[in-house]
C-alpha cells in the first residue's frame, strides 16, 4: 500500500496548480513559438528564464507521476524498449513518458534543444543523449567539475566559460542576444525566491516544528523549476508567512511533538505518505537533507559569477555531506536519521552506512536504513518497511 | 497472574504462556492463509495445555508479521523488540541476536540492560532465511530436521551461490546431477546462509556474546558455519523458535505489572 502525502499547510494546496501551469504552459508557450528545453534541477536555469525560454524538467516530472501513482506503467514502457532496470527510475519514466499518449499533462512538450550539466549524477549525460537522439535536437553540456574541499578561483573561471558558452548557444538557437538586465533582473528573483526558502527552513528550527517533511517535499517544487521567476517569490512569500504564523501560535504538526527526525535522500515519490506515518509516534521530520540543498544566494551585480558559485556548491561532496548532516542535526535538535538507501540514486545512497556511525559517534544518534527507490513502487514492499520504522520507533521510545 | 506473548511469522506462529514470569506452555504450528485464524488456533492450543481460557490471560502481546491480525493482543510490538527482550532474557551476557526466521532475517545489537541499540533485517530476498532452506530439502529430498547433522559429516564442501533462492536451487540440481555427495551441498548451503547472514549482521558490529533464535538456529550446521565466520562460539537457547513469543510475553508480563 502507497499513500500521497497529507499536507498540513493551506500554502502547500496550491502546489500542484502550480505545477500544473507549469507543465502545460510549457504546451501553450510552444504553441506561440516559444522554444522549449529540457535541464535537470540545480543548473543555471536563470540564463534560460532570462531568455524567456520555457524550461521542463524530467526529474522533476517524474516524481509527479510517481505522486500520482502513474509512473509504473511508463517505466514498464522503457523496460519493454530494452532499457536495464537498474536505470535511474526518473529516466525510465521519463522515456517511457515520450512512448506514451496517456502521460500527465500531456506529457512534457517537446524540446527544441536541450541542456545538461555533467555534475554528481552519471546518468544525467547518458540519458539526455537518449532525448536529444529521440527528439532530434541538438545537447549542450555543461562540465560541473565535483569539487572536494573549497571552491576555487579556477573552478568558477572553468565554469565561467562554459555559461558564456552557453549564451552563445542559447543565443543561436533562439536567434536573439541575452538581455543582461532582464538577467540581473531574473538573478534579483531566484536570490530572492531562495532567501526565502532559507527563512523557511530555518523556521523549522523552532520546536514544536511549524511544518514536516510532507509539506516541504510538495513546496520545493518551486526552488527547484522556478528560480528567476515571480511565481516563485510570491509562493515564498506565502508560505513564509504561514509558516511565520504558525510558529507565532506554536502550532506543529503532530499534536505532542516527541522525536524529531531527519530523513536522508529522495523520498519514495509514491509513497510521500509514509512521512506521515511517523506522526502516530509524534515524530516530526525538521529537515531533509535534500530538501535543504536547493537555495543560493546570487548577486545581481555580478550575475554571472555567483551563478558558478551558486551551481558548483559542493554540497554533495562526501565529506561536506556528512559533517555538514552532524552540524544540522546539531541545529535542528534531531533525535534519529531515517535514510532512504535509493536503488535509483547510489550515489546520495553511498555514504549512509558511514554517515550512521558519524551520527551515533558525534551524536549519539541512531538511524534506520529503509532500501527503496525514489520513482520504482514495483518493489516497494509495506509490511516490511512500516516493521522496520516500528522497531525503530520501539528503539527511540526506550532511550 | 498470566500473561502470553503470540508471534505470528510468515512460516510458523509461535505463542508462549507465563504464570509469574516463569514459562507455562507454550506453542509452535504452522502459519496458515488466515492470520486471524491462526492467531486463534494458536493461542487455543496453549490455553488448552496450561488449562487455562482467554479470560484468565491478564495481557496479551502480539508480534511478527501477523503482528496486527490478533484480535485478542492488547498490545503489538515488532520482532526485533520481542527477539531482544527474549534473548535477554535466557542469556543475560547478550550483546548480539540473530533471529533467522522463516522468510526473514535480523542481527540486533544490544545495549546496557538489553535495550535495543541497532538493528539490520534482510531485504526483499529470501536468501539467507529458513525458505531458503525448505527450498533444499526439497530439492535434495532430505527432511529440513536432519541437514544440521548431514552437513556435519562433509569432508568436502561444496560451493553454493549465495545470492538468490531460485538460482540457488538450479546450482543444487546440477551438483546433484555431478554427482557431488548429499551432505557437501548441504554443508555448501548452510555455508551460503552464514555467509550471507555475516554480512548482514556485520552492519551493526557483532559482538560477543551471539545469541542465535528462530527456527534456523534449530540447525547445527548452520550454527557451525556461522560460528566460523564469527569466530566463537553462539548462544542457542533450547526452543529457539519461540524466543520471539517469549519477549512478547516478558513484556506483557512489564505491562501488566504497571
Amino acid at each position: 500500500m502507497t499513500e500521497r502525502g497529507k499536507k498540513s499547510l493551506e500554502t502547500s494546496k496550491e502546489v500542484f496548480k502550480l505545477a500544473s501551469q507549469h507543465y502545460l504552459g510549457a504546451h501553450e508557450a510552444k504553441r506561440m513559438g516559444k522554444p522549449v528545453t529540457w535541464m535537470t534541477g540545480y543548473d543555471p536555469v536563470e540564463l534560460l528564464y532570462a531568455m524567456d525560454i520555457a524550461v521542463v524538467y524530467p526529474e522533476n516530472y517524474s516524481a509527479l507521476c510517481a505522486v500520482t501513482q502513474v509512473a509504473p506503467k511508463f517505466i514498464e514502457k522503457c523496460e519493454s524498449l530494452g532499457y536495464s532496470r537498474d536505470l535511474c527510475s526518473y529516466a525510465r519514466n521519463t522515456i517511457g513518458t515520450t512512448f506514451s499518449q496517456d502521460a500527465p499533462f500531456g506529457g512534457l512538450a517537446p524540446p527544441d534543444f536541450l541542456v545538461v550539466a555533467r555534475k554528481f549524477c552519471k546518468t544525467h549525460i547518458k540519458w539526455w543523449q537518449v532525448l536529444s537522439r529521440r527528439f532530434n535536437c541538438p545537447l549542450f553540456i555543461i562540465d560541473a567539475p565535483y569539487i572536494t574541499g573549497k571552491v576555487e578561483d579556477y573552478h568558477i573561471d572553468h565554469y565561467l566559460a562554459q555559461l558564456e558558452e552557453l549564451i552563445a548557444f542559447l543565443e543561436k538557437q533562439t536567434g536573439k542576444k541575452m538581455d543582461y538586465d532582464k538577467l540581473a533582473e531574473v538573478v534579483k528573483l531566484s536570490d530572492r525566491a531562495s532567501a526565502l526558502w532559507d527563512e523557511i527552513m530555518e523556521m523549522r528550527k523552532n520546536v514544536p516544528c511549524p511544518v514536516g517533511a510532507a509539506d516541504i517535499l510538495s513546496c520545493m517544487f518551486g526552488i527547484v523549476t522556478l528560480p528567476g521567476t515571480r511565481t516563485a517569490v510570491e509562493f515564498y512569500e506565502r508560505l513564509r508567512d504561514e509558516v511565520k504564523e504558525r510558529v507565532k501560535n506554536k502550532i506543529g504538526t503532530v499534536p505532542v511533538e516527541r522525536f524529531r527526525l531527519t530523513w536522508d535522500n529522495i523520498v519514495m515519490w509514491y509513497n510521500v505518505g509514509l512521512t506521515n506515518y511517523f506522526q502516530k509516534y509524534g515524530a516530526v521530520f525538521v529537515f531533509e537533507g535534500y530538501t535543504m540543498v536547493w537555495s543560493g544566494r546570487l548577486d545581481p551585480q555580478k550575475p554571472l559569477e555567483s551563478l558558478a558559485k551558486k551551481y558548483l556548491t559542493p554540497f554533495i561532496e562526501l565529506n561536506n555531506r556528512a559533517w555538514s548532516m552532524v552540524e544540522l542535526c546539531k541545529q535542528y535538535k534531531v533525535d534519529g536519521a531515517v535514510m532512504h538507501s535509493n536503488r535509483s540514486c547510489k550515489f546520495l545512497s553511498l555514504l549512509q552506512y558511514e554517515l550512521k556511525d558519524i551520527l551515533m559517534e558525534e551524536l549519539g544518534i541512531p538511524s534506520l536504513i529503509l532500501e527503496g527507490d525514489h520513482c520504482d513502487g514495483r518493489a516497494y514492499s509495506d509490511a516490511q518497511i512500516r516493521t522496520r520504522i516500528d522497531a525503530f520507533m520501539e528503539l527511540l521510545e526506550k532511550r | 497472574m498470566y500473561v502470553a506473548g503470540i508471534d505470528i511469522g510468515a512460516l510458523t506462529a509461535k505463542s508462549v504462556i507465563l504464570k509469574d514470569g516463569k514459562v507455562l506452555a507454550f506453542t509452535v504450528i504452522p502459519s496458515g492463509s488466515d492470520s486471524k485464524e491462526t492467531a486463534q488456533k494458536v493461542m487455543d492450543a496453549t490455553l488448552s495445555k496450561a488449562g487455562l481460557c482467554l479470560k484468565n490471560v491478564d495481557f496479551t502481546v502480539s508480534t511478527g508479521y501477523g503482528r496486527i491480525s490478533v484480535p485478542f493482543a492488547d498490545l503489538q510490538v515488532t520482532e526485533i523488540s520481542c527477539h531482544a527482550k527474549g534473548a535477554y532474557s535466557l542469556f543475560p551476557t547478550a550483546k548480539t541476536v540473530i533471529d533467522i526466521g522463516g522468510q526473514d532475517s535480523k542481527a540486533i545489537k544490544l545495549g546496557e540492560n538489553g535495550k535495543v541499540v541497532d538493528f539490520a533485517m534482510n531485504d526483499r530476498c529470501a536468501a539467507g532465511t529458513g525458505r531458503f532452506l525448505e527450498v533444499m530439502a526439497k530439492a535434495l529430498e532430505v527432511k529440513l530436521e536432519d541437514m544440521g547433522d548431514l552437513s556435519l559429516q562433509s569432508k568436502n564442501r561444496a560451493k553454493i551461490s549465495s545470492i538468490c533462492t531460485v538460482f540457488a536451487e538450479s546450482e543444487v540440481i546440477s551438483q546433484i546431477s555431478r554427482g557431488t555427495p548429499k551432505v557437501d551441498i548441504i554443508a555448501g548451503i548452510h555455508d551460503a546462509i552464514a555467509s550471507r547472514v555475516f554480512g548482514m549482521a556485520s552492519r551493526v558490529k557483532i559482538e560477543k556474546d551471539l545469541v542465535m533464535t528462530g527456527g534456523v538456529a534449530k540447525n547445527k550446521g548452520v550454527i557451525k558455519a556461522l560460528e566460523e565466520k564469527v569466530g566463537f562460539k553462539i548462544l542457542v537457547p533450547e526452543e529457539p523458535q519461540i524466543v520471539g513469543a517469549l519477549g512478547a510475553a516478558i513484556i506483557a508480563q512489564e505491562k501488566a505489572a504497571k
